[in-house]
């Protein structure tokens, strides 16, 4: 076997590992069980009676509420990839854990790509029944034309999700303050990437933010497929600037990554002491 | 062959003094040379700050010298990082660095991925690991609710699931009851043949019974190498006199003392019984102590009792370094 399938062998093996471990955490109190469907709830109900509240009946070609129901989808996606794998080497430090997990030969990027595959893992389940039921208790109608569309739109935003963590990782480390930045990001991301109000009602500039964030292009793909019956052919614009981003930010993290490891192993700054 | 070694191995540190002053220069590690046999324990002793957690944690990749270079089971520390990595495993003292929400099990398992344990053989590692530090009936318990000692525990089992050639053990008992800390040091003592020990330690007797070769490090450079045996030897005096003597004396007793031709080390220590413990560590033993008797009397100094006990690594440490608190 060559070396390069044993490592990406060994950097899937520690991926699952460590989705395994960041399940276990998040689940090892029953609070963050009862605390993950409300987020989707609160977020949902919130919105919903905003857009009430504005005299608004459509967005688009579809409803708020339908609009909405995919926009939390791609909130969860969003915040736990954020506070998982953004936060990743940030959490470890502050946990005390950093110098164990450095002393390691493992792949660091699996790791945190491990950590947001974990909390989503974790997430994506309540928000899918808080979905479902407000589905059925506003009438939402989906109009799915082709199944395949909707899983590679799926995997499109999920890609998304990943390498956006996956730069953040190495930037919030850089920054020494990642909560801060964590927090000030998270919601401006919320509505340059069109999970709470359609891109084209945003000004002009910041269309062009929301361009270059990967996520917005999955949460086109997304609706298409779930709400205006899009086909693959129709989304595959939108993928395929979705996955040059996510590329693009991918190698830009794994660069951050290892130039974080690199200059506080070099300043001996790596558990702040 | 040897498991680890080391040729001029330095490492400073830039310490900024504020705005506009510039920095200034910390040397933590002067051209240490280090040569550690495969199967041995050795010890790495010195004073708070005198380099020995730095000299680990380059050892350990943590950290990169600033010059000289090192070598782990074979590789070396900078070019050949993840190989020293494979090869290592890691005690950090203190109760840091597990997963508290996790279980032990889950920990090692955990822990046993990360170093790239083959699947099928994590589960019996760990379970014989977790017998090994006497955790078995504590495997599905969260690491938060365990107590100081179990952690560490837990840590020498961490540091051992991937069964490499050599460890490096930093402080292991640090903080430990007594009966927590006599486990770990069975536990270290069972490992002797099968692993290169590294070990730092403030518990000299702990050194002394655990080490085969040791370095005293101070002030980043290695002053001595040698057997527990060999070192106090060094030292010039094989014994210890005490001297317990009526009232509190000051430091002019230690300058009057130290000053003496054959001391090598004075040592006071008030006692709850309005006495005072003289501890002299002497070349020349019957004469120096006579001297030493002798210049107490002049100073009319009431001297109770003269005894005599076996010289331990702890006063040859001191002769050494120099007595320092911080």
């Amino acid at each position: 076997m060559s070396i390069a399938i044993q490592q990406t062998r060994s950097s899937l093996l520690v991926c699952a590992a460590t989705a395994r471990a960041e399940m276990r955490r998040t689940l090892a109190y029953t609070i963050e069980v009862v605390r993950w469907p409300l987020f989707p709830l609160l977020y949902y109900v919130s919105l919903y009676f905003t857009y009430e509240a504005a005299g608004r009946d459509s967005v688009g070609a579809t409803t708020p509420a339908a609009f909405l129901l995919v926009g939390i989808f791609g909130m969860t996606l969003w915040s736990s990839a954020i506070w998982s794998g953004g936060y990743a080497v940030e959490s470890e430090r502050s946990a005390g854990t950093i110098n164990s997990l450095f002393l390691s030969p493992a792949s660091r990027g699996a790791v945190v790509l491990g950590y947001s595959l974990g909390a989503i893992t974790v997430f994506v389940v309540p928000t899918m029944v808080v979905a479902t039921g407000l589905a059925l208790a506003l009438g939402v109608d989906f109009e799915i034309a082709d199944p395949l569309a909707v899983g590679v739109a799926f995997c499109a935003l999920l890609l998304a999700a990943l390498a956006m963590s996956y730069l953040l990782a190495g930037a919030f480390v850089l920054t020494r303050r990642a909560n801060m930045f964590a927090n000030f990001i998270q919601s401006p991301i919320y509505l340059l990437s069109g999970m709470v109000v359609p891109v084209d009602d945003l000004p002009r500039v910041l269309q062009w933010f929301a361009y270059i964030f990967p996520i917005s292009a999955g949460m086109d793909a997304l609706r298409g497929v779930l709400l205006t019956g899009a086909t693959l052919d129709e989304i595959s614009g939108s993928v395929m600037r979705l996955v040059l981003i996510s590329v693009v930010l991918m190698v830009a993290g794994q660069y951050l990554l290892e130039r974080v490891e690199h200059a506080a192993r070099n300043a001996g700054t790596l558990d702040f002491e | 062959m040897l498991a680890i070694e080391t040729s001029d191995l330095r490492r400073t540190f830039n310490r900024s003094r504020g705005l506009f002053r510039g920095g200034e220069e910390l040397v933590a590690v002067d051209d240490v040379d280090l040569a550690v046999p495969e199967g041995m324990i050795y010890g790495l002793l010195g004073h708070n700050g005198a380099g020995k957690t730095t000299t680990i944690k380059m050892l350990s990749t943590l950290l990169i010298p600033t010059a000289g270079s090192a070598r782990v089971a074979g590789f070396d520390v900078v070019a050949d990082e993840r190989s020293v990595r494979r090869n290592l495993g890691v005690v950090l003292g203190g109760d840091r660095g597990l997963y508290n929400k996790l279980t032990a099990r889950d920990n090692l398992v955990y822990f046993g991925h990360l170093y790239g344990v083959p699947r099928g053989a994590v589960g019996p590692r760990v379970d014989a690991l977790l017998d090994l530090v006497d955790l078995g009936d504590r495997a599905a318990d969260r690491v938060e609710g365990f107590s100081r000692g179990m952690k560490q525990r837990l840590h020498l089992a961490k540091a051992l699931v991937h069964d490499p050639p050599v460890l490096f053990l930093d402080e292991p008992t640090i903080g430990l009851d007594p009966a927590a800390a006599v486990r770990v040091r069975e536990i270290i003592a069972g490992l002797a043949r099968e692993k290169t020990v590294l070990l730092t330690t403030h518990y000299l007797h702990e050194a002394d019974a655990l080490c085969d070769r040791i370095a005293i490090i101070d002030h980043g450079r290695i002053i001595v190498e040698d057997t527990p045996a060999g070192i106090k030897s060094q030292v010039g005096g094989d014994r210890r006199h005490l001297i317990s003597v009526r009232g509190n004396l000051n430091g002019w007793t230690r300058e009057l003392l130290g000053n003496l031709p054959g001391i090598a080390s004075v040592d006071l220590e008030p006692t709850d019984d309005g006495l005072t413990t003289i501890t002299l560590v002497a070349n020349e033993s019957a004469a120096s102590v006579d001297a030493a008797l002798r210049a107490l009397h002049q100073e009319d100094v009431e001297v109770d009792a003269v005894r005599t006990a076996d010289l331990t690594l702890e006063d040859a440490f001191l002769a050494l370094t120099g007595e320092r608190s911080e």
